[in-house]
């Protein structure tokens, strides 16, 4: 199973919520199928949408020892232990399955600006 | 066992008091829960005078067990709880002879100035009511339009201390521009009792005046000292945010967990928060004073 986290809140935490063991191995699966990239993203660290972080809430094998993946603007950086890799989400494709997972989690004009910020 | 040192001296070794048992747990618990703002060693006002407390923990269960570093610099930056936890260690170290009468007096004041050090106070002006507007009301309204001016503290710009691995996720806009790294990702009006759940202007504002922040131009006393200069905005629906003016003129902020800055979303230095580009945060609710008796949680 694993925890997402919506990152784009201030002053409010950030709203959170777990993905299904079956989307969880969905979820993993896609993540196996992306491609590693050299460069690093600049990433947006402002007010408003900031991206997605994802964590195992326990691990198993399908995790393969991820502690975080961090999902913005087409790119998922993701942390293993001391190792860290970049890898390229083509049309942003993983990220808009993430922000449909959202759904029922927030209300639905923030998934709609989450939306929109996603099709910029 | 702990070690306190009283970091001020140039030439002679700095004073230390050790500390064992109840005392040194009481200290780090007073340290842990009460919400003086610590810093590392290193960190901090480095002139001469009086610099801080140095705590360094003697044994090697005490840092994890009170969720504090090894060793870590507290009572250097004029926070309230800092300052009595010093005001504390002064009065130990007089009755265990380590400091002399005067010594202690001389500390006693550096103290207070130290409550100041970094800080700036200046005026702060409000507008005199439009000509207009002055002539239209009877001579006997008039005085409640006059031009106020409240005296306020700006601090220098100083992200590094909020930017720290240990700190950045567990403080938020409002510890930010409160100036108060409480490390509970504060909520204004949790402390009191009133915190907003409708994110709105109305309700936030209610929340931050219940902690005791008061409206501009709504004057704090000297003895409120530190008085920030607070602006909040709201994305209407589902979030605040808050910002500070720093004494270089500009103002600072800290998105959520992310790092302070004092740059909007379009990279620009932020002059004007009413003006600054700010995402969806599009509702600006006004200018606040923070006062060091703020509840804050």
């Amino acid at each position: 199973m694993v925890e997402i986290e919506l990152d784009a809140f201030s002053g409010r935490p950030n709203p959170r919520w777990s993905l299904s063991a079956h989307q969880s191995a969905e979820y993993l699966a896609q993540l196996r199928g992306l491609q590693r990239i050299s460069q690093v993203p600049a990433g947006f660290e402002g007010l408003g949408y900031r991206g997605f972080v994802v964590r195992p809430e326990r691990h198993t094998e399908l995790d393969a020892g991820l502690e975080e993946a961090r999902h913005c603007h087409g790119a998922v950086v993701v942390r293993r232990g001391e190792q860290s890799e970049v890898l390229s989400d083509p049309g942003r494709g993983l990220e808009r399955w993430l922000a449909e997972s959202m759904r029922g989690h927030v209300d639905e004009s923030l998934f709609r600006y989450i939306a929109e910020e996603i099709e910029r | 066992m702990l070690a306190v040192t009283v970091d001020m001296f140039s030439g002679r070794p700095n004073p230390t008091l050790t500390l064992e048992g109840e005392e040194a747990e009481s200290v780090l618990r007073n340290v842990a829960h009460s919400g003086p703002t610590i810093a590392g060693v290193n960190e901090g006002f480095q002139g001469l005078g009086y610099r801080g407390l140095v705590v360094e923990m003697l044994a090697d269960d005490l840092a994890e067990r009170h969720g504090l570093p090894a060793a870590f610099r507290v009572g250097h930056d004029g926070h309230p709880k800092g300052l009595e936890l010093a005001e504390r260690i002064f009065s130990s170290m007089r009755r265990a002879q380590i400091l002399d009468e005067g010594l202690h007096g001389l500390l006693a004041a550096e103290l207070r100035q130290a409550g100041f050090r970094g800080t700036v106070t200046e005026a702060d002006h409000s507008a005199p009511p439009a000509a207009e507007i002055a002539k239209a009301l009877p001579p006997h309204e008039l005085p409640v339009l006059r031009a106020v001016t409240c005296w306020i503290e700006l601090g220098r710009f100083n992200p590094g201390f909020w930017n720290d691995p240990a700190y950045i996720n567990r403080n938020n806009c409002y510890n930010y521009a409160s100036n108060r790294r409480t490390n509970t990702f504060a909520q204004p009006g949790r402390a009191t009792g009133h915190q907003a759940t409708v994110m709105a202007c109305p309700n936030v504002t209610a929340g931050a005046l219940s902690d005791g922040l008061h409206h501009r131009f709504d004057c704090f006393p000297d003895s409120e000292k530190p008085r920030w200069l607070m602006a909040l905005v709201v994305a209407p629906g589902y979030d605040y945010h808050w910002y500070r003016k720093q004494l270089e003129g500009f103002w600072g902020h800290k998105p959520g967990g992310t790092a302070a800055r004092n740059v909007d979303n379009n990279g620009a230095v932020i002059w004007n928060p009413e003006t600054a580009a700010r995402g969806p945060y599009t509702n600006f609710c006004g200018y606040f004073y923070a006062c060091k008796s703020q509840k804050i949680n």
